[in-house]
Parts: C-alpha cells; structure tokens; sequence
C-alpha cells in the first residue's frame, strides 16, 4: 500500500491507501443506493427493455419497451412526420377511444397526394435529454408487428419497414392488406427479409412513408417481436416495501373487521404475444365453488371471502387510490374504493373473486386483456405506459374470522388464449 | 473526525453493502412460465391423427415441476363423446423443468370415425406448489381441431342494440353460431340519416374472440360520444346497417332508432 499522506481542511490525516479504500467504498455503497432507490421507486425504469424484452413495444400499451421522450432512459424514441416540397405534412395524431385495438389509444394518420413529393411518419431512436438521434441493434428481433385500419383512400402503396442508414421498407399491399375492409389487420413483417437491412445499425424502427397517396388509416400495436417466445411471471411483493415475498398475509388487526385488504400485492408480468387473443384470470383454487376465500384449514368449511382489484400504479398513491375496501350495499352490493365515491360504478374496482372449481370465465376472475388492466365492475379497461407491471391487491372480508383457527387460500392466476 | 470513526464508517458501509446486495439478488429473482404455441389449429380428417409438440420454458431461477392437465372446451354437441381425454395424449402429466431450460412436451391427436364438426380442448401447463406457496401460475392454451369435409358454416345476428351511457352510445352484437364449426367474425356498423342516404358515422368491430360452436357472443363497444361536434348524433331518426363476416359468408341486420334531445336512443 502506498503510504502517502493527504490532507483535507477540516480532517486529520489519513495514509493515502486508506483514504482511497474509504473514497472508494463510499463511491461504491451511494452508487449501489442510487441503483436500489430506482430498481425499488421507478420499478424497472432503469431497465433497457430492448435489451430484456421479447415483446418490445413500439407504440403499445401492454407491453414494455419503448418510451416516447423519456430523457436519458435507454428505451428513448421519439416521433417525426416529414415532407417533401410541395407535400402536405401527414396528419398524425394518437386519439382515445376503446375501439383502439389495444388499450385506449392508437394513431390516426392521413396522408394526401400532391403533383410531387414524398412524405412520411417515423419512430426514431435518441439518446440523452437533447434527444441526439442515435441508433440501435434490434438484429435479437425477427418481425415488426402492427395493426393498420384502413379508413379512407387507398393505403396498398404506402410503404412500412425500418431505417439503418436508409430505408428498408415493404408496400402494404404486399402484407396483405385489405384496403376494402375498414377493421383492423395484422401486419407482419420479416425483418431479415427487408432487402440489404443492417439490423445492428438501425435509425427508425419503425416508419411509413409514401408518394402520391391520398388515405386515411389508424396505427396502433406496433411491437418488435424475438423469435424465441419470453415469459408470463406474477410476484408476490410486500406492500411495505416493495420487496419480494412468498406468501400472503393480512395483519393481525383485521381480526374481526370487514373488508380489508392483505399485506402484500402479486406483479404480473407479461412478455409473451403469440395471439392478440389472451387474458389473464385471477381465481381462488381452493377446489370448489363455495370455497371462493380464504377456507380454515381445520374444518375445510369456514370461508372468509375475497375480492381482488388490478392496478396500474401502486397503491395507495397520490391520486387518491386507496387500499380502503368500502361495501356499497344496496342497490349495488359492490366494493369501492373507500377513497373515492360510493355511488359511481368507476370507482367499484373491487371484484369478489371466484373458485376455478366454477369453471367460468366471467368478468369477475379478469385481470388483463388486449384491452389494458380491468379497472371496475362497470367494464372499464385501461392501456398502461412503460413500466408495465399491473398489480393484483386481495381483501378479505374478516368480519366472521373465529379466533384460534388459520385462514388459508390458493391463488391461481392463468395465462389463457383463445 | 478521527481515524477510528473512519473505520466504523467503513465497517458501516461494508454491511450496507452486503445488504444491498442481498436485496438485489431477492428483487432480481423475477421469473415465469411460457409455452408455445399459444394456439393449435388443426384441420384432418375423420380417423387420423396428428402428433405435435409444446415448447416449455422454466425461466424460474430454481427447478420446476410442470403439471399438465386437460379440459373440455366447447366441443360441437354433436359429437356422441366430448372428452377432451378422449382424443388428446399426452405421455406423462408431470415434467420436471431445470432452471433456465426449455423442454418438448410431445402430444398426439386421435380423430376418431364417429368425430364430426370441431372437437377442441384447453391444456393447462401449471406449476407444481411448493409446501407453503400460496400462488400459482399456468398458462392455459386451447387446441381447436376441425374434421375435414364434416364442417356446417351457419350463424346468424341474434340482435342489435344500442345502449346509452354517461359518455354516448354503446353498440352490443349478439352473433349466435348455429354451425358446428368456431369461427371469429369481423364486422361494421354504418350509421344513415333517417332516408339512408347519408352515411353519418362507420364502427369497425374487428376480428378478435371466436364464437364457438352453438353458442353466443356478444360484442360491444362505442357507437358515439356524447360530443355532438365531434362525432355525436343530434335528435332525429337514424338508420343502422350492421355486416357481421365470416369465413366467406356476410349477414345484414338492419335497425332503425331515434335520439332523443337528451341523448337517449330508443330502438325500433
């Protein structure tokens, strides 16, 4: 060790070696702070979703991967429309409406033709708070995947591909795209299959662009998709501190009360799109219907009832979502959120959960869809925005809870297509 | 501050250290399950079979048990047996899964003579608990199997109505199949003026959930907003045309109804 000498105003004197070891694991210790503060607050903001994802989503709202300006996250992208003299601009706006093929929102584009030019819409990745266009390797992804709604006009020459140093597009007429059918078609595209395509190298992940094309279609859905198929995962966490956990438990002080909603949270996490036709469903698996709660495990017989809600944002939070479980009675006989309203059915995110032993398939066991998170009983759904981890929160009604006996229940939450 | 108190301090940052790693390496154990296909599609012929094969991956950061089991699933009526255990082998209904590997999961399809329509059944690929896990997750995933040249392509819209809600007005299609046969429909809804001249408004419903053999599915969605400036209907008479599309067959229902001055819509 060196054995040098430092001197600070204010400190006594330290051998250099030691002072270094001192610095050095400091450093290391607010550095693996900082690390731990974003991996338990900004829950996997830190994390480069091209890198990770099977699924990356480009303009999705199931699921994770790109973000649209988000600074100096990796995952950073932003949109550009484009034109040539003489060329109107294309009109590209992202619209609400729960005829989005997924979640709540999608884009609705027009392009019309003029005597000259050429025009287009893109996804452009971009690094730091000055949104330097930069590019990325997406060659681990084998297709770029989309929903197209032909609207008005004719959209078979509109061409629809990626950009490396320029761009590798196919018309849309060659995906098979019926311009005559207003509804939304898949579009799948090879990437390998773009011609001379450098897929380690790549500006835009996505773009359109077009000459002399009058139309007007809507975009939504637009993922980057492995070969290799990802995964389907749900954890149990600690409302406390976010942390991971193995079971499930409601303190002791809901001895006797009514609704009240357990100690821990399951997080899904979905990374797998093999058919726009999937659920996820939430039941108890306790082996018959009537056992649809936490069932004493003496008898077999005493059932405190259930309920569950799904959640985009942890909970409780700052816009008012509570973890307080109110009973509506009638005429609703629904559960609220005891923060929100009684009357309005928005705010009845509460189901009572159901025994798989039912066998149905019914409102109340349905966690998530292509539709986004089931926000209420009253059929509202919601598309979420990276990060994308909804969180099941449980309650029981432990008004009848006996003193003495241990309440256990199996949860099942299944992954289903159709 | 002296020598002494930096070596505490050193001592102090060390275990942050290790506790911070040992929350890394617990917050850091997220894993799943995934299967594939997510669905099988088949098309034979009666007194034949098909071998296939499910790719399960255990991205667990531990050993897993994978169970397999089977369900009846909207089997045409038709047939005499619809026991899913009937035509669908798997060899075993347990497959350990090492961490981080995939597996082949073989099964075999028997089509039986007296097999007719569609036969189909869902496969659920769950994992074995542990003594005290109180969660589990599975993935289900349906096989459809048709039997080629017993096929009946037959539905028909059961009815058409339009709800109003605080936000506008709600379509809900109700298609019955009559057939033997699932099939996934697409469809759209035209908006007229009472003389059905002018198209006022275009719904798109999209090809997404299967309406299975002699059953119902009801689809739903917005029709308007409430924004009469944007795509609302003012009060008057209007005409609905709905086209529901299947395979290579089209059906027309046609409604006529009226909006109120308050938004309500009473159908006729």
């Amino acid at each position: 060790m060196h054995a040098g000498k430092l001197k600070f105003a204010g400190m006594h004197m330290f051998k250099t070696g030691e002072y270094l070891q001192v610095k050095k694991i400091q450093r290391l210790a607010y550095f693996l702070f900082v690390c731990l503060f974003v991996m338990l607050f900004t829950n996997n903001l830190f994390a480069n979703n091209l890198t990770d994802k099977h699924v990356y989503g480009l303009f999705s709202e199931n699921f994770n991967g790109a973000t649209q300006n988000a600074g100096t996250v990796d995952d950073n992208i932003v949109y550009n429309v484009w034109k040539g003299d003489l060329y109107p601009l294309p009109v590209v706006n992202t619209v609400s409406g729960s005829d989005a093929k997924e979640g709540n929102n999608y884009y609705s584009c027009s392009v019309s033709s003029a005597s000259v030019g050429w025009s287009g819409f893109c996804f452009t990745f971009v690094t730091g708070t000055g949104n330097t266009v930069t590019t990325r390797d997406i060659s681990a992804f084998s297709t770029l995947e989309f929903y197209i709604r032909p609207k008005t006009g004719d959209v078979s020459d509109i061409k629809v591909g990626v950009t490396d140093s320029t761009d590798r597009t196919v018309k849309l007429s060659s995906l098979g795209i019926n311009n005559s059918s207003h509804t939304w078609q898949k579009c799948t595209i090879n990437l390998s299959s773009l011609p001379s395509v450098n897929l380690t190298n790549i500006k835009n992940p996505f773009l359109f662009n077009t000459t002399f094309a009058t139309a007007t279609f809507d975009l939504d859905s637009i993922v980057l998709k492995r070969s290799s198929i990802g995964e389907f995962n749900v954890t149990i966490k600690n409302i406390s501190d976010n942390l991971a956990t193995s079971s499930v438990t409601w303190n002791a002080s809901s001895f006797r009360k009514n609704w009240v909603a357990a100690e821990q949270y399951l997080e899904l996490s979905l990374d797998i799109l093999e058919t726009d036709n999937w659920n996820v469903r939430i039941y108890t698996d306790n082996g018959a219907v009537s056992k649809d709660g936490l069932v004493d495990t003496a008898s077999g017989t005493k059932v405190l009832q259930m309920c569950w809600r799904v959640s985009k944002n942890l909970l409780p939070n700052a816009s008012g979502d509570t973890l307080v479980i109110a009973y509506s009675g009638s005429p609703n006989y629904a559960l609220y959120d005891g923060g929100k309203s009684a009357t309005d059915p928005w705010y009845y995110p509460w189901f009572y959960i159901t025994d798989s032993a039912k066998g149905d398939a019914t409102d109340y066991s349905l966690l998530w869809d292509s539709r986004g998170y089931h926000i209420s009983v009253s059929g509202d759904f919601g598309g979420m925005n990276n990060p994308i981890y909804p969180k099941v929160y449980l309650g029981a009604n432990c008004a009848n809870a006996i003193g003495g006996l241990t309440y256990n229940a199996n949860i099942k939450v299944i992954l289903s297509y159709e | 501050m002296n020598k002494k108190h930096w070596r505490v301090e050193i001592y102090f940052m060390k275990k942050i250290i290790f506790i911070i790693g040992l929350l890394f390496i617990y917050g850091f154990s997220f894993a799943g399950l995934s299967v594939d296909p997510a669905i099988v599609n088949i098309t034979t012929d009666a007194n034949s079979s098909y071998e296939g094969k499910y790719v399960v991956k255990n991205t667990y950061d531990k050993p897993i048990t994978v169970v397999i089991k089977l369900e009846n699933w909207n089997t045409y009526s038709g047939n005499t047996n619809t026991d899913v255990n009937r035509w669908l082998h798997f060899e075993k209904d347990k497959y350990p899964i090492p961490s981080g590997e995939s597996i082949e999961v073989p099964y075999k399809i028997n089509i039986l003579d007296d097999m007719k329509g569609s036969v189909s059944g869902r496969v659920y690929f769950s994992v074995e608990q542990e003594e005290g896990q109180m969660v589990t997750i599975a993935i289900s995933v349906p096989i459809y199997v048709i039997v080629r040249g017993t096929e009946k392509i037959d539905f028909k819209i059961d009815s058409l109505n339009f709800i109003g809600t605080k936000n506008g007005i709600n379509y809900q299609v109700i298609v019955k199949n009559d057939g033997n046969v699932h099939f996934r429909p697409s469809g759209i809804i035209e908006i007229y003026d009472k003389k059905k001249k002018k198209l006022i408004r275009t719904v798109y419903i999209s090809e997404t959930v299967p309406v299975y053999a002699e059953k119902s599915r009801d689809f739903s969605g917005p029709l308007v907003s409430n924004d009469i400036k944007k795509d609302g209907l003012k009060k008057g008479k209007y005409v609905a045309v709905l086209k529901i599309r299947a395979f290579d067959k089209e059906i027309i229902k046609e409604i006529k109804f009226k909006v109120s001055k308050l938004g309500e819509v009473v159908t006729s």
